[in-house]
């Protein structure tokens, strides 16, 4: 259920930022989600993953649709790209690796701050 | 311990990450935001043209302003005055025009190499060396003379930069996206640099360094054989039974002894290629009793494309046409009363000075028996990546020098100053502006006057029924061959000796062959009594032009179309039948016969499938280069006789020393070389059905006539463009160059000025836009669109995509 939590703050968060923030914005969120919840790095990077990665996903084939693909069909040759579905799904991967690195970043936090905690409680012991 | 090394780690790796992403390296763009769904490339899709013009926002209108866009995207532009008028019109171009606008000015200026790095420095140098931001600052200072024609320019500059600050990174062309920089500020300065811009496509062009150094060569009478100035069979733009009722002014002979260098390389002229062909038609030659326009300029085909076709509405405007992104007003266009296109009038008007300095600190230079003080500018590059680059470039009173020690010089005591007419401060704008607005021929003579230069061909027609065409422009006074060859800076003899007057210009009116055109042939005959020259003048379009008009005695609409788009290949005409001759059929075998037979059997039109072009424009380069390959061996800049004479004398010389072949041991004569290329080209059409995978060498295929992005970017560049003609033929596609728009106007007074036009384009300059290139096909097909023009915008409220009256705020 927190997964799935997670998953969806994360691609909420994505969807509307970025539509008024730069888009490394974006990558807050995932991050404050790794400070907060106290899970493992795989199922923090895993939300990271698929919460910014759906949302940018949802976003791209949105965006072309709506313009039949008549930018990016050109774009794809500049970036020797194959086909438009492949500039789309490495965008929204590449997004979403970030978005995971980025959450276990903020898990990573959690625990580096977590470990000093424990020291300084044994030292009065 | 570990766990916070892992997390410095995790913060190194995204910062990494996110700052490569946001940043351009090694050309990519920035990818993060390149790729941001909300303001990368994404956004520059544009489906629905609503998405463009909803964000017209006229802050600075003075009254009420109507725009409509119609189908062609073709802005229609309605003002209650004229500034509010120009004002809209640099909005709306930089609306869809923007980043070509800038790019063009950066390139005229020099500054590419802020884009591009280093690998643009040379060129860059090259810009600022001929002086062009020296002549558009005088330029912008004299304009100030005049207040109207500023306060019009100023409105439109302001147009512009409404437009650019309305502008985030969200909407910027995708070309700034794609290179990661941003649009500046639009300036006066940068519209007259545009005037600039232009001169250095079209009169800029001069053999004068080559020259000196093929007469050196060659000597005088073999000189004067491989480039007469004059041949018989020109067909003058002037008819010749023009006459010439002026008293001209004198010129002085001088000494021509001088003694000179050759620079290591010069700068590479304009392309040959530009060109154009226009005509006027008056009443007594036309079906239906209209006056006729038709205008063709011939230019390079890019995308986007280098006209913007508007319409442009006050009080005292109802004019429309092609414009130039950048500059206000209609370049070639027309209005209720008068239509007028230009062709370019070719002419040497950039001469080369050999400077003496007194001595090495380039202070001080030799003028008879002075020393004159040179003035030092010291230019600065801000070179991509790498800092800023300097360039200490002297200026003399006869302009700027370009190759000295620090360029192009060899290491020898080269100093050659360029004295170029676009160096001289000018008012083409003045002539434009009143052009738009001409009544009658009177008001178009008024408005050539201050028509100073890139000289053009202007034909004009008019509602009353007359036509006429004027070379305009400001011509040097020179003697005969005067500035052919490179002259001495340290006679003051050498020096232009004043201009010719405008009332002794080439103009012809209402003349009785109901027709006036022009191709970039020679002006006029030997009997105009200035002298004036190039080395550039076209020997084919002009005279099939001239017999087209002659052999139809009514024109009509179609036969004007049918003009333009001719390709009827003169030189083929001219020579093709005579080389046929020469080969010797009996060694051929039957693949070579078939082709021999087709040859034999073509009508000369360079139609879109025929093969028999491919096969006589290769054959002719193949022949062309075997001729001349004695030139090849040359040490410094160089050129060779032109494809006309070149066909002269294969004509009527039978034995000439050029006709060896220098590779091989045996001395060849014209027979031989005439066989020999005959194999070589079937060999190289064979060669390339192979590499292209096709069964025959169709002429649009073999030629690929292609429009090309101004960055070359293959998928923003459309090839393969199905279009007949070539280089010398009236329809003048060739692979990068073409007819870049095509415009017949009719003017009648019994009825409405009605227009047809088509370019090789779209309204839009962004590739994401259904409008970039959606006229290539119809331009290749010769069909043209009816150009919407009313005076009153109600007219044209059925047939357009959009309509907006926009308040004063």
């Amino acid at each position: 259920m927190n997964f799935i939590l997670r998953i969806i703050i994360n691609g909420l968060f994505t969807y509307y930022f970025l539509s008024i923030f730069p888009w490394w914005t974006v990558l807050i969120f995932p991050f404050i989600i790794g400070v907060i919840f106290n899970k493992n790095y795989l199922s923090h990077f895993l939300s990271g993953l698929v919460g910014l990665g759906t949302a940018w996903l949802y976003l791209l084939l949105n965006i072309d649709t709506q313009t039949n693909s008549i930018i990016s069909s050109k774009i794809i040759d500049l970036l020797n790209i194959e086909s438009v579905n492949l500039l789309i799904i490495y965008t929204s991967f590449s997004a979403g690796i970030l978005g995971g690195l980025s959450e276990i970043l903020g898990k990573s936090l959690r625990d580096s701050l977590s470990k000093t905690k424990k020291k300084s409680g044994y030292s009065f012991s | 311990m570990l766990k916070k090394i892992k997390f410095i780690f995790l913060l190194i790796l995204i910062t990494t990450i996110v700052i490569i992403s946001n940043n351009s390296i090694y050309n990519i763009p920035p990818l993060g935001k390149f790729m941001n769904p909300y303001t990368g490339f994404w956004q520059n899709g544009i489906i629905n043209q609503n998405k463009v013009f909803n964000k017209i926002d006229l802050k600075n209108i003075k009254d009420e302003v109507i725009i409509q866009f119609d189908s062609m995207l073709i802005p229609h532009i309605y003002a209650n005055n004229d500034e509010d008028l120009f004002y809209t019109q640099g909005y709306v171009t930089a609306l869809h025009r923007l980043w070509q606008m800038e790019f063009q000015i950066m390139a005229i200026s020099g500054r590419l190499s802020e884009i591009f790095g280093n690998k643009a420095l040379k060129n860059d140098r090259t810009q600022r060396r001929k002086g062009t931001v020296y002549a558009a600052k005088k330029t912008l200072e004299k304009s100030y003379e005049d207040e109207n024609t500023i306060k019009l320019l100023n409105a439109y500059v302001n147009g512009v930069n409404d437009y650019i600050s309305s502008l985030s990174f969200k909407n910027y062309p995708i070309e700034y996206k794609i290179l990661n920089y941003k649009p500046e500020k639009w300036t006066l300065l940068k519209t007259f640099l545009l005037m600039e811009s232009m001169s250095d496509m079209l009169s800029r062009g001069n053999m004068d360094i080559e020259d000196t150094y093929l007469l050196k060569i060659l000597g005088i009478e073999n000189y004067n054989l491989l480039f007469p100035e004059y041949h018989d069979e020109v067909k003058p733009i002037i008819p010749n039974d023009v006459k010439f009722n002026f008293k001209p002014l004198k010129t002085k002979d001088y000494d021509r002894k001088i003694s000179y260098k050759f620079p290591d390389k010069t700068i590479l002229n304009p392309d040959r290629d530009n060109g154009s062909n226009n005509f006027a038609i008056s009443p007594k030659k036309s079906k239906d009793g209209s006056t006729y326009l038709a205008s063709q300029p011939d230019l390079s085909l890019n995308l986007p494309s280098i006209w913007y076709i508007s319409h442009l509405n006050s009080p005292s405007f109802n004019t429309m046409g092609a414009t130039l992104p950048g500059a206000p007003g209609v370049i070639i266009g027309f209005n209720d009363d008068i239509a007028w296109g230009e062709t370019n009038a070719t002419r040497d008007v950039v001469d080369w000075y050999s400077i003496i300095f007194r001595n090495k600190d380039r202070k001080e230079y030799k003028f008879g028996d002075r020393w004159l003080k040179t003035e030092k500018i010291i230019e600065e590059f801000n070179v991509k990546d790498e800092g800023v680059f300097y360039d200490t470039i002297i200026y003399t009173h006869l302009g700027p020098i370009v190759y000295d020690n620090n360029f192009s010089s060899n290491k020898e005591k080269v100093n050659l100053a360029m004295r170029w007419i676009a160096h001289d401060e000018s008012v083409e704008y003045k002539t434009f502006l009143m052009l738009n607005k001409a009544k009658n021929i009177d008001d178009i003579d008024k408005a050539l006057e201050f028509f100073y230069g890139p000289s053009q061909n202007f034909a004009y027609a008019t509602k009353d029924g007359e036509i006429g065409l004027t070379i305009a422009g400001k011509f040097p006074l020179k003697s005969k061959e005067q500035g052919k060859f490179i002259l001495d800076g340290s006679n003051p003899e050498h020096e232009w000796q004043g201009f010719i007057p405008y009332d002794h210009r080439l103009t012809v009116k209402n003349p009785k062959s109901g027709y006036v055109s022009s191709a970039n042939q020679h002006p006029v005959n030997k009997l105009y009594p200035y002298y004036y020259y190039s080395h550039n003048y076209e020997m084919y379009r002009g005279r099939r032009l001239i017999e087209r008009l002659e052999s139809i005695d009514y024109l009509d609409i179609e036969d004007i179309k049918k003009i333009q788009n001719d390709n009827f290949s003169y030189k083929a005409y001219e020579i093709l039948p005579f080389i046929l001759s020469k080969v010797d059929t009996s060694r051929l075998g039957p693949e070579e016969m078939k082709y021999f037979k087709n040859l034999t059997n073509w009508d000369f039109f360079s139609d879109t499938n025929n093969e028999n072009p491919s096969f006589f424009v290769t054959w002719w380069d193949i022949l062309y280069k075997n001729i001349w390959d004695e030139f090849d061996t040359l040490k410094y800049s160089y050129r060779k006789p032109s494809s006309f004479t070149t066909s002269k004398i294969i004509k009527n010389i039978e034995n000439f020393q050029f006709y060896d072949n220098l590779k091989t041991d045996e001395i060849e004569e014209l027979d031989d070389i005439i066989n020999f290329t005959f194999n070589q080209t079937l060999d190289s059409i064979n060669n390339w059905k192979k590499n292209n995978d096709k069964t025959k060498a169709s002429w649009k295929d073999y030629k690929n006539t292609s429009v090309k992005h101004l960055l070359g970017i293959e998928s923003f560049s459309v090839e393969g463009v199905d279009v007949g003609g070539y280089r010398n033929i009236l329809n003048a596609a060739s692979q990068r160059h073409g007819p870049s728009w095509r415009m017949i106007v009719k003017l009648n007074k019994n009825s409405k000025t009605e227009a047809w036009g088509i370019y090789p384009g779209g309204q839009s300059g962004n590739p994401g836009n259904i409008n970039y290139d959606n006229g290539i096909e119809d331009w290749g097909k010769g069909k043209y669109k009816k150009l919407l023009f009313n005076k009153n915008y109600l007219e044209n409220t059925s047939q357009v995509i959009f309509e907006k009256k926009y308040l004063s705020q």
